[in-house]
């Protein structure tokens, strides 16, 4: 295969952009449960998708590589912040950002926000094992490509993060919640 | 049961981020994939370039750097003191030193080559466009300090860098932006460097009582002047040198006053403290002129 052009990566980049922006999005914003740094990370994913554009293997799955460079982002500024002290918003008092579309849902607000601090309350790898096969609906296979852990563990490590959630939810009085999958 | 959960999870799956960032990220993207291009070029055109205007280019340089050697070797390397045609100033913090560059200082840690922050006069305009960078967020008038201060917290993504502290200071007439890299440097100590900033002319604001800062974003106050000791998950420890029985009595009402934390507990020596959301948990304790602060969060499973 000949060297791919500059243009012709950009013009694959952006096809990525606007096929996976809205996933790549939304698993940010649930693992740092703000979106001060959603837009940063979106770019700097993307971004990083094209400037190691040659270690992308045309066999693999652009979706599962996107995912795993946006978790490589989130993950380094989890650990940032926690020496910082930074937590996501969710831990406190606040409200779904503003700027996402609430409306549709606005009646379930209260339920959407009770989980949303839910997740956020959890450990980092129980945010990502949830939020890939719950939100993004990613296969175990996919998690586990995208995580590089087996499928087993991430298996246990859903099943016990779930079990977290749950555990929240009974003891803020909201819903319930499948332990299994 | 089931059906609740699924639908849970069916709701959450709807949030969607709105249609203008997306194209406010697109065109950023389009922007940044675009300037990493040139740079490449560039690289490739400076390799096939003949070789002899490299070296010739090398040889000058080494005479210029040379010669620039030997005429700063006497004045610019003291650690905590600078001189010259740039405003003359000093600061408290002995394992920082500077070295002059073209546009101003870089400051290093003793025994460390890496660059840790940088010293610059600016002028408004340099100053205004510093401040809009995208990475700019929060913006703090530092009470009582020497010199009129602001502070603006900038977002770094690097491996070694998570935040970059920006002062900008009115020494006189002139503007001196200060930047230091966050956890090269503790916050304790890029506070120390500001508040014992000293420019000679105009003389420094000299502050009767204590000076407060917050480290990061939380919103507990410490006093400035504390040494890192060892700062190790959720505890941390600090020589307070000059903090005297009495300082340490105004550090604790200070802590009161702000209302974001409420004493639970205290034996005289160590007072427990919750923050008002009651999310933190935190215990400072002075033995000596060591002070200790003892973290923790009930509500986070981590």
């Amino acid at each position: 295969m000949g060297e791919i052009t500059d243009h012709k990566k950009e013009q694959l980049v952006m096809e990525w952009y606007e096929a996976y922006y809205k996933d790549i999005y939304r698993f940010i914003f649930f693992m740092m449960g703000d979106q001060q740094y959603c837009e940063d990370f979106v770019h700097d994913t993307f971004l990083r998708a094209y400037t190691s554009f040659e270690r992308f293997e045309n066999r693999g799955n652009v979706k599962t590589w996107l995912f795993s460079i946006a978790k490589h982002l989130v993950m380094d500024e989890i650990r940032k912040r926690k020496r910082r002290r930074i937590f996501p918003i969710f831990s406190s008092e606040q409200d779904i950002p503003s700027s996402f579309n609430v409306e549709q849902y606005i009646e379930n607000r209260d339920t959407v926000e009770r989980t949303l601090k839910a997740i956020q309350k959890l450990k980092p790898e129980y945010r990502l094992v949830i939020t890939l096969k719950k939100i993004e609906e990613c296969s175990t296979k996919e998690i586990a490509e995208i995580l590089g852990w087996s499928e087993a563990k991430i298996r246990k490590t859903l099943s016990r993060g779930l079990n977290a959630v749950r555990k929240k939810e009974v003891a803020e009085g909201g819903g319930h919640y499948e332990q299994t999958f | 049961m089931n059906k609740h959960s699924n639908e849970n999870w069916e709701l959450l799956k709807t949030i969607s981020p709105p249609e203008e960032q997306k194209n406010r990220i697109r065109n950023r993207l389009i922007s940044s994939i675009r300037t990493q291009r040139p740079a490449k070029r560039n690289y490739r055109i400076f390799e096939l370039k003949n070789l002899v205007l490299t070296a010739l280019f090398l040889l000058i340089s080494a005479g210029l750097l040379f010669q620039l050697q030997a005429k700063n070797q006497i004045s610019d390397e003291t650690g905590g003191h600078q001189a010259g045609s740039y405003p003359d100033f000093t600061w408290e913090l002995e394992n920082v030193y500077s070295e002059k560059t073209s546009n101003g200082y870089v400051f290093y840690e003793d025994g460390s080559p890496e660059q840790i922050g940088i010293a610059e006069k600016v002028t408004v305009k340099r100053r205004d466009e510093i401040i809009k960078s995208p990475g700019m967020n929060v913006k703090e008038t530092m009470e009582n300090f020497p010199y009129p201060t602001t502070l603006y917290i900038e977002h770094v993504k690097m491996m070694d860098v998570s935040l970059r502290y920006n002062f900008f200071i009115q020494a006189g007439k002139e503007t001196i932006h200060f930047s230091f890299d966050y956890p090269k440097l503790e916050y304790a100590e890029i506070f120390q460097i500001i508040a014992s900033l000293d420019f000679k002319k105009p003389e420094p604001y000299k502050h009767d009582g204590l000076l407060y800062v917050a480290h990061g974003y939380g919103t507990l106050p410490f006093p400035v002047g504390l040494k890192p000791i060892e700062i190790k998950g959720d505890t941390e420890t600090y020589i307070w040198e000059h903090g005297s029985k009495d300082d340490y009595r105004d550090y604790i009402e200070k802590i009161k006053s702000t209302g974001g934390y409420k004493e639970t507990n205290s034996d005289g020596l160590s007072y427990i403290f919750e923050s008002a959301n009651g999310s933190q948990i935190v215990k400072v304790s002075l033995i000596g002129k060591e002070i200790t602060y003892e973290f923790s969060y009930p509500n986070r499973e981590e």
